[in-house]
Protein backbone atom coordinates (compact mmCIF):
# COMPACT_ATOMS: atom_id res chain seq x y z
CA UNK A 1 0.00 0.00 0.00
CA UNK A 2 2.95 2.15 1.02
CA UNK A 3 5.05 1.27 -1.96
CA UNK A 4 1.92 1.73 -4.82
CA UNK A 5 1.59 5.54 -2.76
CA UNK A 6 5.37 6.01 -2.88
CA UNK A 7 5.49 4.85 -6.68
CA UNK A 8 2.77 7.76 -7.03
CA UNK A 9 4.56 10.69 -6.39
CA UNK A 10 7.39 9.45 -8.95
CA UNK A 11 6.54 11.11 -12.51
CA UNK A 12 4.49 9.79 -14.64
CA UNK A 13 6.74 9.16 -18.04
CA UNK A 14 8.92 7.53 -14.96
CA UNK A 15 5.86 5.25 -13.72
CA UNK A 16 5.53 4.61 -17.15
CA UNK A 17 8.58 3.69 -17.96
CA UNK A 18 9.82 1.67 -14.65
CA UNK A 19 6.87 1.51 -13.13
CA UNK A 20 6.15 -2.03 -13.26
CA UNK A 21 9.88 -3.70 -12.71
CA UNK A 22 9.79 -1.38 -9.58
CA UNK A 23 6.34 -3.03 -8.44
CA UNK A 24 8.27 -6.37 -9.23
CA UNK A 25 11.23 -6.17 -7.52
CA UNK A 26 10.07 -4.93 -4.61
CA UNK A 27 7.11 -6.82 -4.15
CA UNK A 28 8.61 -9.63 -2.21
CA UNK A 29 10.49 -7.13 0.30
CA UNK A 30 9.79 -6.34 3.28
CA UNK A 31 8.60 -3.05 3.41
CA UNK A 32 11.43 -1.42 5.65
CA UNK A 33 12.33 2.80 6.25
CA UNK A 34 15.22 1.56 4.27
CA UNK A 35 13.09 1.17 1.79
CA UNK A 36 10.48 4.18 1.32
CA UNK A 37 13.58 6.85 2.48
CA UNK A 38 14.86 5.30 -0.93
CA UNK A 39 11.64 5.56 -2.93
CA UNK A 40 11.23 8.72 -1.20
CA UNK A 41 14.94 10.05 -2.45
CA UNK A 42 14.08 8.30 -5.59
CA UNK A 43 10.92 10.38 -6.39
CA UNK A 44 12.35 13.66 -5.49
CA UNK A 45 15.16 13.29 -7.65
CA UNK A 46 13.31 11.91 -10.89
CA UNK A 47 11.06 15.31 -9.98
CA UNK A 48 13.66 17.60 -9.44
CA UNK A 49 16.10 15.52 -12.69
CA UNK A 50 13.80 14.50 -15.40
CA UNK A 51 16.44 12.24 -17.61
CA UNK A 52 14.89 12.38 -21.14
CA UNK A 53 14.70 9.04 -21.17
CA UNK A 54 11.40 8.87 -19.03
CA UNK A 55 10.79 12.73 -19.80
CA UNK A 56 7.43 12.40 -21.54
CA UNK A 57 6.08 15.05 -24.87
CA UNK A 58 2.85 15.29 -24.66
CA UNK A 59 1.22 15.97 -27.80
CA UNK A 60 -0.92 18.80 -28.16
CA UNK A 61 -3.80 19.43 -26.27
CA UNK A 62 -3.26 16.38 -23.84
CA UNK A 63 -0.59 19.19 -22.09
CA UNK A 64 -1.55 19.68 -18.05
CA UNK A 65 0.21 21.69 -16.00
CA UNK A 66 0.54 19.54 -12.90
CA UNK A 67 3.93 19.84 -10.53
CA UNK A 68 5.27 16.79 -12.85
CA UNK A 69 4.92 18.88 -16.04
CA UNK A 70 6.07 22.18 -14.86
CA UNK A 71 8.93 20.96 -13.55
CA UNK A 72 10.08 19.07 -16.33
CA UNK A 73 9.53 22.05 -18.64
CA UNK A 74 11.70 24.15 -15.62
CA UNK A 75 14.44 21.94 -15.57
CA UNK A 76 17.52 22.16 -18.73
CA UNK A 77 18.01 19.07 -20.74
CA UNK A 78 21.21 17.60 -21.25
CA UNK A 79 23.08 20.52 -19.42
CA UNK A 80 26.58 18.88 -19.11
CA UNK A 81 29.42 20.30 -16.58
CA UNK A 82 30.87 22.41 -18.86
CA UNK A 83 27.37 23.97 -19.79
CA UNK A 84 26.80 24.89 -16.16
CA UNK A 85 30.50 25.98 -16.11
CA UNK A 86 30.20 28.56 -18.59
CA UNK A 87 26.64 29.67 -17.62
CA UNK A 88 28.14 30.80 -14.14
CA UNK A 89 30.92 32.37 -16.28
CA UNK A 90 28.81 34.29 -17.89
CA UNK A 91 26.79 35.23 -14.67
CA UNK A 92 29.50 36.94 -13.41
CA UNK A 93 30.79 38.45 -16.42
CA UNK A 94 26.98 39.97 -17.21
CA UNK A 95 26.77 41.31 -13.64
CA UNK A 96 30.48 42.92 -13.97
CA UNK A 97 29.65 44.41 -16.95
CA UNK A 98 25.85 45.69 -16.29
CA UNK A 99 27.86 47.02 -12.76
CA UNK A 100 30.00 48.82 -15.08
CA UNK A 101 27.09 50.23 -17.04
CA UNK A 102 25.13 51.22 -14.09
CA UNK A 103 28.90 53.25 -12.36
CA UNK A 104 28.96 55.05 -15.62
CA UNK A 105 25.49 55.82 -16.08
CA UNK A 106 25.41 57.28 -12.53
CA UNK A 107 28.57 59.42 -13.20
CA UNK A 108 26.91 60.59 -16.17
CA UNK A 109 23.16 61.49 -15.24
CA UNK A 110 23.96 61.73 -11.87
CA UNK A 111 21.19 61.17 -8.85
CA UNK A 112 18.43 59.33 -10.74
CA UNK A 113 15.50 57.50 -9.59
CA UNK A 114 14.79 56.00 -12.87
CA UNK A 115 18.49 54.87 -12.92
CA UNK A 116 18.35 53.08 -9.59
CA UNK A 117 15.28 51.21 -10.84
CA UNK A 118 17.30 50.19 -13.53
CA UNK A 119 19.71 48.50 -11.30
CA UNK A 120 17.56 47.09 -9.78
CA UNK A 121 16.67 45.20 -13.28
CA UNK A 122 20.31 44.42 -13.94
CA UNK A 123 20.80 41.08 -11.74
CA UNK A 124 18.04 39.33 -13.52
CA UNK A 125 18.81 40.35 -16.72
CA UNK A 126 22.34 39.09 -16.16
CA UNK A 127 20.66 35.63 -14.87
CA UNK A 128 18.50 35.35 -18.01
CA UNK A 129 21.66 36.18 -20.16
CA UNK A 130 23.48 32.98 -18.34
CA UNK A 131 20.52 30.32 -19.21
CA UNK A 132 22.01 31.20 -22.95
CA UNK A 133 23.94 27.33 -22.40
CA UNK A 134 21.37 25.83 -19.76
CA UNK A 135 17.63 26.62 -19.77
CA UNK A 136 17.67 27.92 -23.57
CA UNK A 137 20.36 25.25 -24.87
CA UNK A 138 17.67 23.60 -26.70
CA UNK A 139 16.48 26.62 -28.68
CA UNK A 140 18.14 28.02 -31.57
CA UNK A 141 20.65 30.91 -31.64
CA UNK A 142 17.47 33.41 -32.92
CA UNK A 143 15.06 32.35 -30.50
CA UNK A 144 17.48 32.73 -27.78
CA UNK A 145 18.22 36.06 -29.22
CA UNK A 146 14.38 36.93 -28.80
CA UNK A 147 13.65 34.83 -25.51
CA UNK A 148 16.78 37.26 -23.82
CA UNK A 149 15.86 40.30 -25.11
CA UNK A 150 11.59 40.15 -25.15
CA UNK A 151 12.33 39.08 -21.34
CA UNK A 152 14.95 41.88 -20.21
CA UNK A 153 12.68 44.07 -22.13
CA UNK A 154 9.90 43.51 -20.31
CA UNK A 155 12.20 43.33 -17.24
CA UNK A 156 13.41 47.07 -17.51
CA UNK A 157 9.84 47.61 -18.29
CA UNK A 158 8.18 46.72 -15.31
CA UNK A 159 11.48 48.71 -12.68
CA UNK A 160 10.72 51.86 -15.32
CA UNK A 161 6.57 51.19 -14.24
CA UNK A 162 7.46 50.92 -10.87
CA UNK A 163 9.84 53.89 -10.69
CA UNK A 164 7.24 55.79 -12.65
CA UNK A 165 4.56 55.05 -9.74
CA UNK A 166 6.66 55.42 -7.00
CA UNK A 167 8.15 59.10 -7.73
CA UNK A 168 4.25 59.66 -8.95
CA UNK A 169 2.47 58.60 -5.48
CA UNK B 1 34.51 10.57 -28.11
CA UNK B 2 37.72 10.81 -26.62
CA UNK B 3 39.35 8.77 -24.23
CA UNK B 4 39.14 11.19 -21.36
CA UNK B 5 35.69 11.94 -22.48
CA UNK B 6 34.31 8.40 -22.12
CA UNK B 7 36.50 7.92 -18.80
CA UNK B 8 34.31 11.07 -17.35
CA UNK B 9 31.00 9.84 -18.71
CA UNK B 10 29.81 8.94 -15.12
CA UNK B 11 31.37 11.84 -13.68
CA UNK B 12 28.37 14.09 -13.96
CA UNK B 13 26.62 11.24 -12.17
CA UNK B 14 26.45 12.80 -8.96
CA UNK B 15 25.47 10.71 -5.98
CA UNK B 16 24.71 8.03 -8.68
CA UNK B 17 28.17 7.25 -10.17
CA UNK B 18 28.78 4.37 -7.96
CA UNK B 19 25.28 2.87 -8.56
CA UNK B 20 25.98 3.29 -12.42
CA UNK B 21 29.62 2.05 -11.98
CA UNK B 22 28.23 -1.54 -10.47
CA UNK B 23 25.44 -1.55 -12.38
CA UNK B 24 27.80 -1.63 -15.39
CA UNK B 25 30.14 -3.99 -13.96
CA UNK B 26 27.13 -6.07 -13.55
CA UNK B 27 25.74 -5.98 -16.98
CA UNK B 28 29.51 -7.01 -18.75
CA UNK B 29 28.59 -10.28 -18.17
CA UNK B 30 25.17 -10.27 -20.03
CA UNK B 31 21.85 -8.49 -19.49
CA UNK B 32 19.90 -8.65 -16.45
CA UNK B 33 16.88 -6.85 -14.94
CA UNK B 34 16.78 -4.97 -11.89
CA UNK B 35 16.43 -8.00 -9.68
CA UNK B 36 19.51 -9.80 -11.09
CA UNK B 37 20.97 -6.60 -11.06
CA UNK B 38 20.55 -5.93 -7.21
CA UNK B 39 21.52 -9.39 -6.31
CA UNK B 40 24.53 -9.11 -8.31
CA UNK B 41 26.17 -6.22 -7.04
CA UNK B 42 25.46 -7.39 -3.76
CA UNK B 43 27.32 -10.56 -4.51
CA UNK B 44 30.36 -8.71 -6.18
CA UNK B 45 30.35 -5.04 -3.52
CA UNK B 46 28.53 -6.36 -0.66
CA UNK B 47 25.74 -3.10 -0.81
CA UNK B 48 22.74 -3.84 -1.87
CA UNK B 49 20.96 -0.28 -3.53
CA UNK B 50 17.23 0.36 -3.01
CA UNK B 51 15.05 0.37 -6.00
CA UNK B 52 14.96 4.52 -6.04
CA UNK B 53 18.69 4.76 -6.40
CA UNK B 54 19.11 1.70 -8.51
CA UNK B 55 16.64 3.46 -11.25
CA UNK B 56 17.62 6.55 -11.10
CA UNK B 57 21.25 5.01 -12.27
CA UNK B 58 19.84 3.21 -14.54
CA UNK B 59 17.80 6.41 -15.92
CA UNK B 60 20.82 8.23 -16.11
CA UNK B 61 22.87 5.43 -18.00
CA UNK B 62 19.84 4.88 -20.49
CA UNK B 63 19.81 8.26 -21.49
CA UNK B 64 23.74 8.52 -22.20
CA UNK B 65 23.13 5.47 -24.38
CA UNK B 66 25.79 3.32 -22.15
CA UNK B 67 22.94 0.40 -21.23
CA UNK B 68 19.87 -0.06 -23.04
CA UNK B 69 16.51 -1.42 -22.28
CA UNK B 70 15.74 -5.29 -23.88
CA UNK B 71 12.23 -6.20 -24.65
CA UNK B 72 10.42 -7.48 -21.46
CA UNK B 73 10.03 -11.07 -20.89
CA UNK B 74 7.39 -10.59 -18.06
CA UNK B 75 6.76 -7.48 -16.09
CA UNK B 76 10.78 -7.04 -15.70
CA UNK B 77 12.81 -5.38 -18.55
CA UNK B 78 16.53 -6.99 -19.03
CA UNK B 79 18.93 -4.51 -19.31
CA UNK B 80 22.29 -4.41 -21.45
CA UNK B 81 25.52 -2.72 -22.01
CA UNK B 82 25.73 -0.76 -25.24
CA UNK B 83 29.06 -0.57 -27.19
CA UNK B 84 29.43 3.14 -25.29
CA UNK B 85 28.83 1.36 -21.91
CA UNK B 86 31.75 -0.94 -22.40
CA UNK B 87 33.95 1.44 -23.36
CA UNK B 88 33.39 3.66 -20.72
CA UNK B 89 33.45 1.08 -18.19
CA UNK B 90 37.05 -0.03 -19.59
CA UNK B 91 38.04 3.76 -19.31
CA UNK B 92 36.99 3.97 -15.54
CA UNK B 93 38.33 0.32 -14.36
CA UNK B 94 41.76 1.43 -16.12
CA UNK B 95 41.98 4.97 -14.10
CA UNK B 96 40.88 3.30 -10.91
CA UNK B 97 43.51 0.52 -11.28
CA UNK B 98 46.31 3.32 -12.30
CA UNK B 99 45.42 4.87 -9.00
CA UNK B 100 45.36 1.63 -6.75
CA UNK B 101 48.52 1.00 -8.13
CA UNK B 102 49.93 4.39 -7.25
CA UNK B 103 48.18 4.12 -3.91
CA UNK B 104 49.60 0.71 -3.04
CA UNK B 105 53.25 1.85 -4.35
CA UNK B 106 52.80 4.56 -1.90
CA UNK B 107 52.16 2.34 0.97
CA UNK B 108 54.41 0.18 0.61
CA UNK B 109 57.35 2.42 -0.03
CA UNK B 110 58.73 3.57 3.39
Amino acid sequence: MIVRWLLGLYPRGWRDRYGAEVSALVANEPVTIRLILDLFAGAVDARLHPQPVFRRTPSAGQESFTMSTIFAHCTPVDVTRADAWRSAGLMIALSVVVAGVYIWLKRTLGENAFLDALAAAFFPIAALGSSWDTYLKPYSFAAKVSIVSATAFVVLLISLLASFLSEAI
Amino acid sequence: MKKRDIDQELDDFGRFAEPALLILVSLADGPKHGYAMTEDIAAVADVRFGPGTLYGAIARLETRGLIERLEADDRRNPYRLTALGEKALRARLASMQAVMRIGQRRLASP
